[in-house]
């Protein structure tokens, strides 16, 4: 037999990692998800979720004022009822950014211009498709939007968007509320912007969170 | 080859002493930690074998049309095998002209992580270990046949034979995927279940079918994309974080059997 293998080594018997599955916790809603989604180039999904965790573990979000989302309601420093959600609505970024809308569009194209020719011969092929065992790699724009609670890790309410405007269900909500009396509860929202399947751009979040009282 | 092997069988030591760089590089090796990614459980490890070879071209693996029964009788893995791949002068079938490019793109792609600076004592590490492992100076590069059109694989059904499929599916996708049909052992709370999370999805069964699993138009959907996540892994707009196999770590005789195996 030309290939005699002399050593096995032990790195290779264990070749596997740990289970991670303990892992963020999940969102509490995806609007829109991507298996539900009418339109199906604007989703979002936990594979986007899971890019947002990974770039937050890695240090890449960037606090950035222009670039973040700016929330226009509901109003900072109102109060949140427990029973009836609120629409949250919020711009994508802030609106000197608005004016240049071709920057992540162009960025975009500059990072995959200096990806590695690996990379690029990949995405060049861009193949058919003939079937996708998740929703498909996403192009666009997602939000992470979460609701905290000063001290504690697991969010009070959280979700993954593709739209910058929707309610809260309003079960999940009264669920995340109860026992939020009179708490004052601090808003983040995460913007990233992928291209298939990864993030060319941010994400980008707010210097500064959001503030809010939940109602007595 | 016994002093390498004796050189590797002082991993495990501890205590106050200085460890040596290659030493931790190949706890690193084997530890999904690399990456900071809380979701991550891939490790350098669980894609890629260190073989110790007589020929440094062996890890190619079996050629196109190989069955397993050609083939080394250990794990099948998607990467190739790292012994002797310090000296390549590429990587990733000739895309990758640094080694550090190499592993980062592992890192980023496939395990969540961001690229390692070339001073950064981990990729020091990793390269001291891989270092030990690469006795050969120059070493061949390897070539890397990614499959386009998958359309040949799909009409090899009539062949097929579920017994060698089995004998694949438990050497090259039970390390991540578990037990056929119950996931148990699966690598990580994201890696699916198959064939049965591959029917029943939101792909192969939009509407929710609960009897999805014997409907035919969703097990012909759900042999399309178990062949398309083999031969493309994440990429071509597929998603996901596994790898690809390549022709030259998977024939497609053996993908073939292991869809018959998975009932597919």
């Amino acid at each position: 037999m030309a290939r005699a293998y002399l050593v096995l080594l032990a790195v290779n018997l264990a070749a596997c990692g740990d289970d991670s599955s303990a892992g963020p916790p999940p969102p509490d809603e995806y609007i829109v998800n991507c298996d539900s989604a009418a339109d199906a180039g604007t989703f979002t999904s936990d594979e986007n979720y899971s890019a947002f965790v990974n770039a937050e573990a890695a240090h890449r979000v960037l606090a950035d004022p222009c670039k973040s989302p700016q929330l226009a309601t509901p109003t900072p420093g109102s109060t949140l009822d427990r029973s009836t959600p609120p629409m949250i609505a919020f711009a994508n970024k802030g609106p000197t950014c608005q004016l240049r809308l071709a920057q992540p569009v162009l960025m975009a194209a500059c990072r995959l211009h200096q990806a590695p020719l690996w990379r690029k011969l990949v995405r060049a092929f861009l193949l058919e498709g003939v079937a996708e065992a998740h929703c498909g790699a996403f192009s666009g724009e997602n939000y992470l939007l979460r609701l905290l609670h000063a001290g504690e890790a697991k969010p009070v309410y959280m979700a993954m968007l593709s739209v910058t405007s929707f309610t809260p269900d309003p079960i999940i909500w009264q669920k995340a509320m109860r026992s939020r009396n009179g708490q004052t509860l601090t808003m983040t929202i995460e913007r990233a912007l992928f291209f298939r399947g990864d993030i060319m751009d941010g994400p980008y979040i707010q210097p500064q969170p959001y503030s809010f009282q939940v109602a007595p | 080859m016994l002093a390498l092997a004796t050189a590797l069988a002082g991993l495990g030591g501890c205590g106050d002493e200085t460890v040596p760089a290659a030493d931790l590089g190949a706890r690193l090796f084997a530890n999904s930690k690399l990456s900071p990614s809380p979701i991550n459980a891939f490790s350098c490890a669980t894609c890629h074998p260190v073989v110790v070879t007589e020929l440094a071209d062996a890890d190619a693996g079996a050629p196109p049309d190989a069955g397993p029964t050609d083939r080394h009788p250990g794990p099948i893995h998607p990467g190739y095998n790292l012994f002797d791949s310090v000296h390549r002068p590429s990587w990733w079938g000739g895309t990758e002209t640094r080694l550090l490019d190499a592993m980062n793109y592992c890192l980023v792609e496939f395990m969540g992580g961001a690229a390692l600076d070339a001073t950064a004592p981990s990729a020091r590490e990793l390269y001291e270990y891989l270092k030990t492992v690469s006795p050969d100076d120059p070493s061949p590069a390897l070539s890397l046949t990614v499959v386009k059109n998958i359309d040949g694989l799909l009409a090899l059904k009539a062949g097929a034979d579920p017994a060698r499929g089995g004998d694949v599916f438990g050497r090259g996708c039970r390390g991540c995927h578990g037990q056929p049909h119950t996931g148990e052992g699966k690598l990580g709370s994201k890696t699916s279940i198959v064939p049965e999370d591959t029917i029943t999805g939101p792909v192969c069964n939009p509407n929710h079918d609960p009897g999805a699993l014997t409907n035919p138009a969703a097990l012909a959907c759900a042999r399309t994309v178990v062949v398309e996540k083999v031969r493309h892994g994440k990429f071509f707009n597929i998603g996901g974080t596994m790898p690809l196999y390549s022709i030259e770590t998977l024939s497609d005789v053996e993908i073939a059997d292991v869809l018959a195996f998975l009932g597919l």
